[in-house]
């Protein structure tokens, strides 16, 4: 590399940093970077790389020397004083944050023992980290090493640390990393239990670093996962991945796993569940999850494990069940796994061996479940109670697109279907979402579904009630959700209730007469045609003054379609408009959408992005205009207090 | 090739400049004058004001005026003037678009193209807003350039003189940048850059005008906007007049409000105490960033506005150990250096060698997930802070989780150890197949460029799905018709022709003085500006109006002391006297004015 970068500056080998210099300026004086970048980059990188070499090679200057010129460089004037005084203000006020620094710390010490470690987390991440100098270092040092700290919050002390010090010696802060690396070895100090793993945890730390250093250096891709293992843990996980091996084998009855064919890491405790230790089970080299290893701290030998081997049998049965029992063949079913970020078991996990009966294992699993969870059952997201959450997707039979759902305004599935679902999830204590879909939107999905095995989603908001956005929504027939027992009852959405609303507004705008305008770079009035029944509108209505007139847009072949409310009403809340572009005479590519909102500080006017329909679910924004199976689906916005209602334009 | 011309959009003021006759020339404002004031202010209709006049509408139409929106460059912050929205990129758009209008009357060209120089801290938002901004003024913003780099190239001038390590300290109105400077040959090299930028001479006038609030038992964040904006005008003058005095006597007159107070260089230090540690930390961090000492760096250049306090040029003196320092034209460094690079850019013989490079001035990075702490993201870098401009990187990154079916590339500015705690400037999404975790891979590439605008392309290694951003703000991304459409709009809106403009300043310096004055003076200034409006609207004679326009000046300059001038009062004979005086024309002065009436001087 060193030859390469000479040779490219055309010269010889050496320490001489203006010879260097003068090669480089004389070279780019030929090939200057605003007209040749390319092969100016090359060479200054051949310069820096040169005299990155002459700064390494060459003699160092004499400390001595420095020392000399040190001294001169004090400087007196009448300004000395003043800036004594300065400079005494500012120690002032460092001592000031010193101070405050000092009492944070002193609380610190003091929080009860259950709550230390969480308290101690959010003052690193929010306010130490942020704005930690030296001397802020020295003095968590100094609070570490004269205190008490309970075992928990100590360890997680030395993790944060321990990362920090890596942060700080790639940035350069040797001074820092050195104080992060005191108070660590402080830490250690004061835990008498783990004395002989400190030394161990020297060594292995050692072993890491080589490792590292080889996985650069043989370009394996960086992990982007730190790891932070101590000795304490690494003769722990020694035990764990014993214990993975030997739980596996036992519940299947072979050698499936050598302790050689597996990692283990340890996960973050799940809230509320902070006896229990987490552990991830993995496949050597490929990273694959097998398993997850639950240990009670209290009980060191007692494990439990989860492992996700059976998952896709059992969601073949399960669905088969469910879509026998809802005499929906073409069903489909997913275990929830979205969602769920690390650190807990997700669904598809199972604990027992199933044998074959579905019903038996079902029951089995969720007394596990429960049984370890203890008595809290809502807390579904982590481990539930019950055995998770299944999302059951069907076609709307007699619905096939979305203009008939739009005609049809109530939804076709019966009460004979909910029933099924209730009895499905009553009899596997399982939590089943049934969503339903128009035929040709269910078909997309799947299509999109294919090749993923877990999980699909309709959109944003499918598992709250929330409205918005509300477009998703309006596209589902039916939606239930389903759990065993009445008092966990969370969520229940009768057949067809957004339908229901959904008509009662529509009901009420007809009433006033929603005008459609189609212009033609026309002026306003002309053309106007006048229809209803087009739309579809939810939220309130308040009688106000709106502009009646539309904005137009008149460049050379350019038409409009502006919609607004009829005059003396707005809409207090967003909703939806469902607009038929075939009646709008709107093309199904090349047109776009603004919406103009007139306030009391003029008029805003914000583009929309079309999205195909089918992609919903994926990557929405709020604001998006949807667009599938000839209707574009408008987020219509409410106006405020001193608002007009907005004028919705599509141009073409 | 067009003339390229060189900008410097300052924060308070803002300057051009052109590479003519092998050296770089400054252009002059319609007054004639170096330096056009970043000030904008709308009036009726459409007419808009840029520069002197705009900052004297700044006291007597606050609403309509503004001043500063360059902190605020890359921001979704919008100005409401005249009942409308505007964003800083759009203000700055009529700055640019005065400047350039300026320079086409005195070269006698069309201009097209420029380079704009920007405070070394702006981000990549920032950048592209003022790309935009010259976009929307007409202009082709062909290099955007650090600000502290065009000083150095400017403190370099082109010549081969010896080698030298040294200091630009930029210290403008708004901003504080520190850039070590490496030259040899025909090589100005940047080192390393630090800086603060929201630290600036308006900082000072605050921390003065506070003191000045303290003794005399107002609180300063109570008062009303109007009277704080005449505090603080009045502690800009006497903060400027410290740079020529030792000390001053600062007054302010609001109404019937009258206070003054001493002031002299060192109790400014102490008031402003904390400002100068602020100074002494990008110092020293380039220092360290660049494995210098003091005792390396030559000389320290002092460009920006702020710089020409005495306070400040006595701290850094302080700081350095008392000698090498040098003042060139504060005000003008900048500008020369942009149009300097101007002619590096139009490629001229005289000036083409010379070679400016530049670095990147922050860690751009993206956040990876923590298997710690899975909601707060680490900080990945990836163009390390100092790299040297134009530069790409690449990175490689994995799945996290089983079946992810997106990977979120998100992009991020800043030193900070949790990417949350630093800038994010967007967000890339790419789809990857669905697989088990770390199966899944994903090349980033970053790009750097020239000028210092970012480039983001993600590929999927599994799909070979590729996409590109390039880093905006949400509305930045302007498609080009919205943007033909923003620029028609802008351009509806009218500068007031040049011979005009005088009238409308001296107007406006009247409209400012009426709203400090009481009484009988107050009576006084609106009879005159009455007057001149009735000559320069209803009988339209430009020869009385520039008459006037004499007596004006002279009469507001009076007042200006007078008000300076708190205790004495002022009563009507005063006025009559001035008035007599004043009305005993110069008849040199009268001839001339003929004369230009008559068409045989121009103006």
């Amino acid at each position: 590399m060193v030859q390469w970068a000479f040779d490219t500056l055309g010269i010889a080998v050496t320490t001489d940093k203006r010879s260097i210099k003068k090669a480089y300026s004389a070279l780019v004086k030929e090939h200057h970077p605003e007209e040749q970048p390319d092969e100016w980059s090359k060479i200054h990188e051949a310069y820096k790389e040169a005299m990155e070499y002459a700064d390494n090679f060459a003699e160092k200057v004499s400390l001595v020397e420095n020392q000399n010129l040190e001294e001169e460089i004090l400087f007196e004037d009448d300004y000395n004083e003043v800036f004594e005084d300065v400079y005494e203000k500012w120690e002032e006020e460092r001592s000031e944050k010193e101070l405050a620094l000092a009492r944070r710390l002193k609380e610190l010490f003091e929080v009860p023992e259950a709550s230390a470690e969480m308290e101690w987390l959010n003052f690193f991440a929010d306010e130490f980290l942020l704005s930690a100098g030296a001397n802020e270092l020295f003095m968590l040092f100094e609070a570490v090493c004269r205190n008490e700290i309970p075992v928990k919050a100590a360890k997680l002390i030395a993790s944060v640390l321990i990362k920090r010090k890596e942060f700080y010696q790639d940035s350069m802060e040797f001074q820092k990393a050195a104080l992060a690396n005191d108070i660590v070895n402080c830490i250690y100090e004061k835990l008498p239990k783990v004395e002989e793993s400190v030394r161990r945890k020297k060594k292995g730390f050692k072993g890491i670093l080589k490792q590292l250093l080889a996985g650069m250096a043989a370009g394996v891709f960086i992990i982007v996962v730190l790891v932070l293992v101590t000795a304490e843990e690494g003769i722990r996980q020694g035990k764990i991945r014993e214990e993975a091996v030997r739980q596996l084998n036992k519940k299947y009855g072979r050698d499936l796993y050598s302790k050689e064919d597996i990692e283990v890491e340890r996960d973050k405790p799940v809230e509320g569940r902070e006896s229990f230790s987490f552990w991830r089970v993995t496949e050597k080299d490929s990273y694959e999850m097998i398993a997850y290893l639950l240990g009670d701290e209290e009980k060191e030998e007692e494990f439990l494990c989860f492992d996700m081997l059976q998952t896709s049998e059992l969601r073949q049965a399960l669905e088969k069940e469910v879509n026998e029992r809802t005499g929906r063949m073409e069903g489909r079913l997913y275990w929830d796994s979205e969602g769920r970020g690390s650190g807990c078991i997700k669904d598809g996990y199972f604990h027992e061996k199933y044998e074959g009966n579905l019903s038996e294992f079902l029951k089995l699993e969720a007394k596990v479940r429960r049984e370890i969870s203890g008595e809290d059952h809502a807390a579904g997201d982590a481990l539930a109670g019950e055995n998770g959450n299944i999302d059951y997707y069907v076609p709307d039979e007699k619905i096939w697109t979305l203009k008939q759902r739009m005609e049809l305004k109530r939804t076709a599935v019966d009460d004979g279907f909910l029933a099924a679902l209730e009895q499905c999830a009553e009899d596997y204590e399982i939590q089943i979402r049934g969503i339903v879909l128009p035929g040709l939107l269910f078909e997309e999905k799947m299509k999109q579904a294919d090749g993923n095995e877990r999980s699909i989603s309709v959109g944003w908001d499918i598992h709250s009630l929330s409205l918005y956005p509300p477009l998703p929504s309006s596209m589902m027939t039916g939606w239930y959700v389903c759990i065993p027992k009445k008092d966990q009852e969370y969520v229940k959405i009768q057949n067809g209730m957004y339908l229901e609303d959904l008509i009662e507004m529509a009901e009420g705008i007809w009433g006033s007469k929603i005008r459609i305008r189609i212009q033609e770079g026309q002026p306003e009035g002309e053309n106007a045609l006048e229809m209803s029944g087009e739309t579809d509108l939810t939220g309130c209505m308040k009688k106000i003054k709106t502009p009646d007139t539309s904005k137009i847009h008149k460049s050379a072949g350019q038409t409009a379609v502006s919609f607004c409310l009829a005059d003396g009403y707005k809409l207090e809340e967003d909703c939806c408009l469902a607009i038929d572009k075939e009646i709008c005479k709107i093309p199904d590519k090349g047109y776009r959408v603004q919406i103009t909102q007139y306030g009391s500080e003029g008029e805003e006017t914000t583009e929309c992005t079309p999205v195909s329909y089918s992609r919903l679910g994926t990557d929405i924004r709020y604001g998006d205009v949807l667009d599938g199976e000839d209707y574009l689906f408008v987020e219509y916005p409410g106006a405020g207090e001193d608002e007009k209602a907005a004028v919705l334009t599509i141009l073409y | 090739m067009g003339k390229i011309l060189g900008i410097d959009l300052g924060t308070t003021n803002s300057l051009a400049a052109v590479w003519q006759e092998g050296k770089s020339v400054l252009i002059p404002n319609s007054f004639g004058e170096y330096l056009t004031p970043s000030v904008v202010s709308f009036g009726e209709g459409s007419m808009v004001y840029v520069g002197k006049t705009a900052k004297e509408r700044l006291v007597s139409h606050p609403d309509q005026s503004v001043a500063v929106f360059k902190r605020f460059m890359g921001t979704d912050k919008k100005y409401k003037l005249n009942g409308k929205k505007y964003r800083p990129e759009e203000l700055s758009a009529f700055v640019l678009r005065k400047l350039k209008e300026d320079a086409q009357l005195y070269l006698g060209e069309m201009i097209e193209e420029a380079v704009v120089s920007v405070p070394a801290y702006f981000n990549d938002k920032a950048r592209k807003a003022t790309k935009n901004a010259g976009e929307l003024a007409g202009l082709k913003v062909e290099r955007i350039i650090n600000e502290p780099s065009a000083a150095a190239l400017a403190c370099r001038g082109g010549e081969s003189k010896e080698d030298e390590t040294f200091l630009v300290f930029d210290f403008g109105g708004g901003t504080l940048d520190v850039s070590l400077v490496d030259c040899f040959d025909n090589i100005v090299e940047i080192i390393a850059v630090s800086g603060d930028n929201h630290l600036g001479g308006s900082d000072f006038d605050e921390e003065i005008a506070r003191q000045f609030c303290r003794e005399h038992g107002l609180e300063f964040d109570g008062i009303s906007s109007q009277r704080r904006r005449i505090i603080l005008e009045s502690a800009n003058r006497a903060k400027c007049g410290l740079s020529e005095k030792k000390d001053i006597v600062m007054k302010v007159t609001d109404g019937d409000f009258k206070g003054q107070m001493d002031l002299d260089n060192k109790k400014l230090i102490k008031a402003s105490a904390s400002l100068f540690q602020r100074i002494s930390v990008p110092v020293k961090k380039v220092l360290n960033d660049g494995k210098k000492n003091m005792l390396d760096i030559s000389k320290a250049v002092l460009v920006g506005g702020s710089c020409k306090m005495p306070a400040v040029q006595q701290y850094l003196r302080h700081m350095m150990g008392g000698y090498h320092l040098t003042v060139m034209d504060p005000d003008y460094m900048v500008a020369l250096g942009t149009g300097i690079y101007a002619g590096i850019k139009e490629r001229r013989e005289d000036i083409k060698d010379l070679l400016l490079t530049d670095i990147c001035p922050f860690t751009l990075g993206t956040g990876i997930f923590n298997e710690g702490d899975a909601k707060r993201t680490l900080m990945s870098t990836i163009i390390e802070r100092n790299s040297v401009l134009p530069c790409s990187r690449r990175a490689h990154f994995q799945t996290v989780f089983d079946y992810q079916k997106h990977v979120a590339v998100g992009i991020y500015q800043g030193e900070e150890y949790y990417a949350d705690n630093n800038i994010h400037l967007g967000e890339v999404k790419v789809d990857v197949l669905p697989a088990l975790k770390g199966k899944e891979t994903i090349t980033v590439d970053y790009t750097y460029d020239i000028n210092g605008i970012l480039i983001v392309d993600v590929e999927v290694d599994s799909t070979g799905e590729k996409k590109r951003q390039v880093i905006t703000t949400g509305e930045d991304n302007i498609p080009p018709e919205e943007m033909g459409r923003r620029i028609a709009e802008l351009e509806k809106m009218t500068f007031h022709p040049a011979d005009q403009e005088e009238n409308q300043m001296v107007t406006a310096w009247g409209e400012r003085l009426y709203a400090q004055t009481t009484g009988v003076l107050r009576d006084e200034i609106g009879k005159r500006l009455d007057h001149i409006q009735h000559l320069l609207y209803a009988e339209q004679n430009p020869y009385k109006a520039k008459k006037w326009k004499r007596k004006m000046e002279s009469f507001f300059k009076d007042v200006e002391n007078y008000l300076n001038d708190v205790g004495i009062d002022w009563g009507q004979e005063d006025i009559d006297s001035w008035y007599v005086e004043e009305s005993e024309d110069n008849e040199e002065q009268q001839e001339e004015d003929w004369l230009w009436y008559n068409g045989h001087l121009t103006h």
